[in-house]
């Protein structure tokens, strides 16, 4: 993971560059991760980053997790403080 | 007595609400969702990882435009579109207006064919967030 670049791509993007965010860009690539990082907690993972049923279960997800879901693997291992947390210095 | 009820009742179903992760921020009008025409910019699912095939926001409906920002497989474009010069008027993630080449979208659909679109909603921080209808996605 290289949260430097990662975090340029997303200001490109126009996302805030969060802790979450860029490992939205790690999890599931510069072209879906944004779009994932930007996406309601409802949204299914899979309709939106096009990733097949065995590269889901490569990232421990299923064809039915949600983005919520997703966050609250990556919260319950980071803390919501270090989650929302922007890699980039103000 | 009966405010006092009312008054409970409100604060009640406000929690209600608020457990079950009701969507922040006021709707944000005149956009839509669509998503990235992956058949018509031929493509490949590395290219859809990768997004380096990506066409990327310009500051004009014109080729040689100079780009403003890059797109995820979901976009936002102005609703009713608004094209030209075989450019459509799209906004990024953050609000940020400009132009995308009108073959890089398509319409989101369900797996039975059908269209639909999407909730936009501005949160504090300014950023646009999505809510798509139930059972669409990119590669239906």
């Amino acid at each position: 993971m290289n949260c430097g670049s990662d975090a340029l791509l997303l200001q490109a993007n126009g996302v805030d560059p969060t802790v979450l965010a860029v490992r939205a860009v790690y999890q599931f690539g510069a072209g879906a991760g944004p779009g994932v990082a930007n996406a309601d907690d409802s949204e299914n993972i899979a309709q939106l980053t096009g990733l097949s049923p065995a590269s889901l279960a490569a990232n421990g997800l299923s064809s039915s997790s949600t983005v919520g879901d997703w966050r609250a693997t990556v919260i319950a291992k980071l803390g919501s403080a270090t989650a929302n947390q922007s890699v980039l210095a103000q | 007595m009966k405010a006092f009820h009312l008054v409970s009742c409100v604060v009640a179903l406000l929690a209600i609400s608020a457990a079950h992760g009701q969507p922040e921020g006021e709707v944000v009008s005149g956009f839509q969702c669509v998503g990235i025409n992956i058949p018509g910019l031929h493509l490949s699912q590395d290219d859809l990882r990768s997004g380096a095939r990506f066409p990327l926001i310009l500051d004009a409906p014109s080729e040689d435009a100079k780009a403003v920002r890059r797109i995820s497989t979901i976009i936002y474009i102005a609703w009713p579109p608004v094209v030209e010069n075989g450019f459509v008027k799209a906004m990024s993630y953050d609000g940020t207006t400009g132009w995308l080449e009108q073959n890089a979208i398509r319409p989101l659909r369900r797996a039975d064919g059908t269209t639909g679109g999407c909730t936009l909603r501005r949160r504090a921080d300014g950023q646009i967030m999505f809510h798509l209808e139930p059972g669409l996605g990119i590669n239906n």
